[in-house]
C-alpha cells in the first residue's frame, strides 16, 4: 500500500479531523457537538489513517497506549464529578466560573467541560482500543 | 449483669473465629483454654438460677441484632435455664475431653472453631427471645454438625453420613423457617415473650395444622425420630467428643427444646398430642430394640439415645403438667448419662483401641475408676435407683398411667423400651467389664493412670452430679416448676423425690427390671434375633433408600436442567420471544378502553414516507442477502436513514452521532467480515417459516406496543425543567448536551463505564491470542504489509 | 406519520429478530444491529415527533418555549443509547469472531456445550 496521494490526504485529513473534533467538544455545550461526537469524529479520522498506515503508526501517533487514554478520560470524569465535593456541594454539581477574556468576550468555565472533555478522551480511546486490537489480530492471524 | 450473657455469647463465636490464631499459641492446650468460656457462661447461668423466682422470667434486652426486629434479646427462664446450664456444663467438659481426644488428629483448629460455633448457636438459640434468631441459630447447628460429623473428611462414610445429616436437619430448618413466618405473620410479632404474655394459642387460626406439620417436622427431624432417625447412627462417624456433645446431650435435644418452647402457643390439640405419642412411641421402642443388636459401643448409644429422645418426645406429646414434668426431668437425666457414656466411649476407644463391646472383657482390673463411673451411668439410663435416672422413669412411669384412653399402648411400649434399657445396660457393663476367664486379657495402650484428669473428668464429674441430684432432686424443682409455669401448667403441683411409696409405678419399676435381667440372661439368642431382624430390615435400610431418593433426585433435576437448558441458542430466544408475545397479548386484549389519539398525529410528509420505505426496502433485503458484503451495505443503508430520520425531526446531534457511529461500526465490520465465514442456510424450510411468522408477530406487538406508547402518555415534565433550566443553571445552550454533562452526569459515568469495559472485554479476548501468533509468525516471516489490502474491498 | 413510523419499527423489529433467530452467528450479529436501532428509534418516537425545532436555547434567551422544540431528553437518552451500541456490537463481532476462530464453526446448533473442538 504505497499510494502517495492517499497518504498524503490521510496525514491532511487526520490533522483537519483532530482539529474539527476539539472545535466540536468545544462548541458542544451551546450548539451541536459534545463529547460523544467529537470522540467518534476523532476516532473516525485515526481510523481512517490508520486503514492507510496500519495499526501500529496510530499508536506511534497518540503517544499513550490507548488504555491509558480509557483511563484518563475515565479519571477526568472522575474529577469532574469529585470537584465539588471540595466546594461543599453534592458530587456531579457543575462548578462555574465567568469571566469576561479578551478576543473571546463572555466565558463560561465549569466542570461540564471537563466531564466533556473526559467523555471525548474516553470515547476517541475505547474506539481506538477495539479497532487497533481488532486489526493487530487480524494482521497476525491470515 | 444485663447484658453479660449476650457479650459471652458473641465471646463464644469470636473466639471461634479467632481459634486457628489461638491454636498457633496454644497447641494442644487450645481445647483447656477456650473451655474457660462457656466456664464463665456456667457461673453465670448458676448465678442466675440463684435468683431464678418461680413465676418470673427475666429479660435481656439488647439493640443489637441481625436487622431491625430480629435483636439478640434473651429470655431467661426456667426452660432455657436448664437447657443452657447443660450444654454450657457439658460443653466445659467436653472441651477438656476434646483436648486430649483430638490431640493426634489434624486439622484441630478447624475442629475447635467448629465447636466453639456450635456452642455459641446452641447456647443463642435456647435463650434466644425471638423466633427468626432462634430459627438462625438453629441453622448454625446443623451447618457446624456437618462440619463435625464430617471432620474425618477423607473417609466415604463420614462425607456420606455428614450429608445425610444436613439435608434431614436442613429439610427440618427450612420447615421451622416457614412455621416461623407464618406465626409471625398471624400474630404479628416474632418475640416469644410477647408471644407468650398475649397468650396467644393459633390452635382455632385456620392455618393451624400446616404451622404444626412444619414445627414438628422440624423437630423430628432435628431430633432423630421415625422416621427420620437414621442419621443419627450414621453420625457417629464423628470424633467421639463430637457424638458425645452434639448427638447425645444438645443438638438432638433441640427439636425437644422447640417443642417445649412453642408448647403454650400451639400445644395441645388433638394433633399435637397424637402426632407426637406416635412418632415417640415408634421412636422409642424401636432405639430401644436395635440397640441390643449392635456391637459398637457408639452405636449402642446412639440407638439409646434416639430411644431417649423418643420417650420426651412421647412426654410432650402425653401432655399433662405430670409428663412435662417428666420430659424435662428426663431431658436432665438423659443429657449426663449419656455425655458421660459417650465419653466413656471415647477414653475405652482411646485406652484399648476397640469400640466393640464383644471384642472386650475384664476391664474392671485395669480400669477400675472407669468402671465405677460406668457403673453410675448405666445405672441411670437402666432407671435404677440411687441415680436420677430411677426418677426420671418413675416420672415418665406415672405420666403413662395417667393417660387412660391410649395408655394400652404406651405402657407395653415404655416397659418393653425400659426392658430393652435394663439388658442392654447390664449387657454392656458385662460385656465390658467382667473377665471372661476363657480369653485372653486384654492389652491397654494406655494405663488409665497415665491418661490426664482433663480427659477423664468429664464422666466422673456427670456421673457424680447424676448421684447427686438423684439423691437430693430438690435442687431441680425451682428451674423445672419455672419452666413448667411458662408452659401454660399453672397448676402443676411439684414435688420431686427419690421415694414415691410402694405403689403401681413401684410395683412396674420392678418388673421392668426383672425382665432386663431375664432379657440379659438370654442375650445370645435375643441378639440373635435382632440381628435377623437387622438384616431383614436391611432391604429397607434407610439410610440407603435415602441415599438412592437422593440420587435419583439429583438425576432428574439434571434431567430437566438437561430439557430446560438444551443447548439450543435460537430455542431460547424463540421461548424468549413467545412468552413476550403471549404476555403481550394478553396484556393488550385485557385492555379494552384503549384510547385512541388524544393527540392528533402529526401530518404525513412524502419525503419521509419514501426514506421510511428505502430503508425499510434496506433492512429486508438484508436479512435475505445472499452475500456477506451486501447485507453489511444494506445494514449502512439502513442506520443512515434513521440518523436521517432524526435529521429530519430536529436532532441534529444524534444524527451526527448516527451517521458516525454506523460508519465506524461498517468499518469494523467490513474488516472481520471476511474472516468469517459465507452466509449459508442453516435451517430447514419449515424453521425457516416458523420463525418469520414469529417474527413478524413480535414486529406487529411492537406497533401496537409503540402506538399504545405514544398516545398513553407524551407530556414529560421532565423535559421541561431541563429547558427552563439548562441555561439559567447550567450556562449551555445545547439542551441535550446539557442533560448529558450536567443533569444526568451520573447516568454518562456509567454509560462511559460500560463502553470502557466493552473495550477492555475486546482486548482481553485477543490478548493472547496476538502474543501466541506474534510469536509463531516472528521469525519465520515478517507479517505480510498486503494484508491490510483485504480491508479495502 | 406516527403510524408509519410504528409500523417502520415493527418492520425493523420482524427483521431484527429473524437475523438473530438464525444459525449462523454473522445474521446473528446483523440482527443485534438491527435491534439496537430499532429501539432508539422507539424511544425517539415516544417524545413526539410533531415538534418542530432542534432542543437549542437561542443566543441572547434565557430559555424556549418547551412546545417549539423537539423533546431533548430522548434525544439524550438515545446519545447515549447509539454510542452504547456501538461498542456493545463491535464487542458482539469480536467474540463471534473469537467464537468462529475457536471452535472452527458458524453454526451456532454446534455451541451446545462448552467443550472446544
Amino acid at each position: 500500500m504505497n499510494n502517495i496521494i492517499l497518504e498524503k490526504i490521510a496525514r491532511l485529513f487526520l490533522r483537519v479531523i483532530a482539529v474539527m473534533s476539539v472545535l466540536l467538544l468545544l462548541r458542544g455545550h451551546n450548539s451541536p457537538g459534545g463529547g460523544f461526537i467529537a470522540g467518534i469524529v476523532l476516532a473516525t479520522g485515526f481510523i481512517y489513517y490508520g486503514i492507510i498506515f496500519g495499526s501500529d503508526r496510530i499508536q506511534t501517533i497518540i503517544y499513550f497506549n490507548t488504555r491509558i487514554w480509557m483511563g484518563i478520560g475515565l479519571g477526568l470524569v472522575l474529577i469532574a464529578a469529585v470537584m465539588p465535593v471540595f466546594a461543599g456541594h453534592e458530587p456531579l454539581t457543575g462548578l462555574w466560573y465567568i469571566g469576561e477574556w479578551p478576543l473571546v468576550g463572555t466565558m463560561h468555565l465549569g466542570t461540564p467541560l471537563i466531564f466533556d472533555t473526559g467523555i471525548f478522551i474516553g470515547v476517541t480511546g475505547l474506539i481506538l482500543s477495539i479497532i487497533i486490537t481488532i486489526m493487530e489480530v487480524l494482521k497476525w492471524n491470515t | 449483669m444485663d447484658n453479660i450473657l449476650s457479650l459471652l455469647i458473641g465471646l463464644i463465636f469470636l473466639a471461634g473465629m479467632a481459634t486457628p490464631l489461638l491454636y498457633r499459641i496454644w497447641q494442644k492446650n487450645t481445647g483447656l483454654y477456650l473451655s474457660v468460656i462457656p466456664l464463665i457462661i456456667f457461673a453465670v447461668l448458676i448465678a442466675e438460677l440463684l435468683q431464678l423466682a418461680p413465676r418470673e422470667s427475666s429479660l435481656l434486652e439488647t439493640s443489637m441484632g441481625f436487622l431491625p426486629g430480629m435483636e439478640f434479646a434473651f429470655r431467661i427462664d426456667g426452660l432455657s435455664l436448664i437447657f443452657g446450664l447443660l450444654i454450657s456444663g457439658i460443653g466445659v467438659l467436653i472441651l477438656l475431653h476434646a483436648s486430649y481426644y483430638m490431640a493426634k488428629y489434624d486439622h484441630q483448629a478447624s475442629f475447635y472453631t467448629y465447636l466453639m460455633f456450635f456452642m455459641g448457636a446452641m447456647i443463642g438459640m435456647v435463650f434466644s427471645d425471638n423466633l427468626l434468631v432462634l430459627f438462625i441459630f438453629w441453622e448454625i447447628t446443623s451447618v457446624a454438625s456437618f462440619f463435625l460429623i464430617g471432620f474425618d473428611h477423607h473417609a466415604e462414610k463420614s462425607r456420606q453420613a455428614a450429608l445425610q445429616a444436613l439435608l434431614i436437619t436442613g429439610f427440618g430448618g427450612l420447615c421451622l423457617f416457614f412455621a416461623v413466618i407464618i406465626t409471625g405473620n398471624i400474630t404479628g410479632t416474632y418475640v416469644i415473650s410477647e408471644l407468650l404474655e398475649q397468650s396467644i394459642h393459633l390452635g382455632n387460626h385456620p392455618h393451624y395444622y400446616l404451622i404444626l406439620t412444619l414445627t414438628i417436622l422440624a423437630a423430628i427431624t432435628k431430633s432423630a425420630q421415625f422416621p427420620f432417625h437414621f442419621w443419627l447412627p450414621g453420625a457417629m462417624q464423628a470424633p467421639t467428643p463430637v457424638s458425645a456433645y452434639l448427638h447425645s446431650a444438645t443438638m438432638v435435644n433441640a427439636g425437644i427444646f422447640l417443642l417445649m418452647r412453642i408448647y403454650p402457643i400451639m400445644g395441645g390439640t388433638m394433633m399435637w398430642k397424637y402426632s407426637l405419642m406416635l412418632t415417640g412411641g415408634i421412636t422409642m421402642f424401636l432405639g430401644a430394640f436395635f440397640s441390643m443388636g449392635q456391637r459398637d459401643f457408639k452405636r449402642i448409644l446412639a440407638f439409646t439415645t434416639i430411644s431417649a429422645l423418643g420417650t420426651m418426645t412421647l412426654l410432650v406429646g402425653i401432655d399433662t403438667p405430670d409428663s412435662l414434668k417428666a420430659a424435662l426431668i428426663f431431658f436432665i437425666v438423659h443429657g449426663l448419662y449419656k455425655g458421660g457414656l459417650f465419653m466413656i466411649a471415647g477414653i475405652i476407644d482411646k485406652s484399648t483401641g476397640t469400640r466393640d463391646i464383644y471384642d472386650l472383657h475384664g476391664l474392671y482390673k485395669k480400669m477400675p475408676l472407669t468402671t465405677v463411673v460406668t457403673l453410675l451411668a448405666l445405672i441411670s439410663m437402666a432407671g435404677l435407683p440411687p441415680m436420677l435416672g430411677f426418677l426420671g422413669k418413675e416420672l415418665i412411669y406415672e405420666a403413662k398411667m395417667q393417660l387412660p384412653d391410649v395408655s394400652w399402648l404406651l405402657l407395653p411400649l415404655g416397659v418393653g423400651a425400659n426392658i430393652m434399657m435394663v439388658a442392654i445396660s447390664i449387657t454392656v457393663f458385662y460385656e465390658l467389664f467382667i473377665p471372661d476367664r476363657k480369653r485372653k486379657p486384654i492389652e491397654l495402650k494406655y494405663k488409665e493412670k497415665e491418661l490426664p484428669l482433663r480427659f477423664t473428668v468429664g464422666p466422673i464429674l456427670l456421673a457424680v452430679v447424676g448421684l447427686f441430684l438423684g439423691l437430693s432432686p430438690k435442687f431441680l424443682e425451682t428451674p423445672v416448676d419455672n419452666g413448667l409455669f411458662f408452659m401454660g401448667n399453672q397448676s402443676a403441683e411439684l414435688s420431686l423425690s427419690l421415694w414415691h411409696g410402694f405403689n403401681d409405678v413401684l410395683i412396674l419399676s420392678i418388673f421392668t427390671v426383672l425382665s432386663g435381667v431375664l432379657v440379659f440372661f438370654i442375650r445370645r439368642p435375643v441378639t440373635r434375633l435382632i440381628g435377623k431382624i437387622i438384616t431383614w430390615l436391611d432391604r429397607l435400610h434407610l439410610p440407603t433408600l435415602f441415599t438412592q431418593l437422593i440420587n435419583k433426585y439429583v438425576k432428574s433435576a439434571a434431567k430437566n436442567t438437561n430439557l430446560l437448558q438444551h443447548g439450543y441458542h435460537r430455542f431460547y430466544l424463540l421461548t424468549f420471544f413467545l412468552m413476550v408475545i403471549a404476555l403481550m397479548g394478553i396484556q393488550i386484549f385485557r385492555i379494552t378502553d384503549i384510547h385512541l389519539p388524544e393527540l392528533t398525529p402529526s401530518p404525513i410528509k412524502i419525503h419521509v414516507a419514501l426514506l421510511l420505505l428505502v430503508t425499510a426496502c434496506a433492512v429486508v433485503f438484508a436479512v435475505f442477502a445472499k452475500s456477506r458484503l451486501s447485507a453489511i451495505l444494506t445494514m449502512g443503508v439502513v442506520g443512515y436513514g434513521i440518523a436521517m430520520l432524526y435529521l429530519y425531526y430536529g436532532a441534529v446531534d444524534l444524527a451526527i452521532t448516527q451517521f458516525l457511529a454506523e460508519t465506524v461500526l461498517m468499518v469494523l465490520f467490513v474488516m472481520v467480515i471476511y474472516y468469517l465465514p459465507e452466509f449459508a442456510i442453516l435451517s430447514s424450510k419449515k424453521s425457516r417459516l416458523r420463525d418469520g411468522i414469529i417474527s413478524i408477530g413480535v414486529g406487529v406487538f411492537i406497533t401496537l406496543i409503540v402506538l399504545k406508547a405514544k398516545f398513553l402518555n407524551l407530556e414529560t415534565p421532565v423535559s421541561e425543567f431541563f429547558v427552563a433550566n439548562a441555561y439559567t443553571e447550567a450556562h449551555g445552550r445545547n439542551i441535550r448536551n446539557v442533560i448529558l454533562v450536567d443533569f444526568r452526569a451520573l447516568d454518562t459515568m456509567g454509560e462511559l463505564t460500560v463502553l470502557t469495559l466493552a473495550a477492555a472485554g475486546v482486548y482481553s479476548l485477543f490478548r493472547f491470542q496476538i502474543k501466541i501468533l506474534k510469536k509463531k509468525k516472528t521469525g519465520t516471516d515478517e507479517p505480510r504489509q498486503d494484508d491490510n489490502k483485504k480491508m479495502h474491498v | 406519520m406516527e403510524y408509519i413510523i410504528a409500523i417502520f419499527i415493527g418492520l425493523l423489529y420482524a427483521c431484527g429478530v429473524y437475523l438473530i433467530l438464525r444459525r449462523s452467528i454473522v445474521k446473528v450479529i446483523l440482527g443485534v444491529f438491527v435491534l439496537s436501532n430499532a429501539t432508539s428509534l422507539i424511544i425517539f418516537l415516544s417524545g413526539g415527533i410533531q415538534r418542530g425545532g432542534a432542543p437549542f436555547i437561542p443566543e441572547g434567551a434565557e430559555t424556549v418555549d418547551p412546545a417549539t422544540i423537539s423533546d431533548p431528553l430522548p434525544q439524550a437518552l438515545i446519545l447515549t443509547a447509539i454510542v452504547i451500541s456501538l461498542g456493545i456490537s463491535a464487542y458482539i463481532l469480536a467474540l463471534k469472531y473469537r467464537y468462529f476462530d475457536v471452535t472452527g464453526t458458524h453454526d451456532l446448533d454446534q455451541l451446545k456445550n462448552t467443550d472446544q473442538r
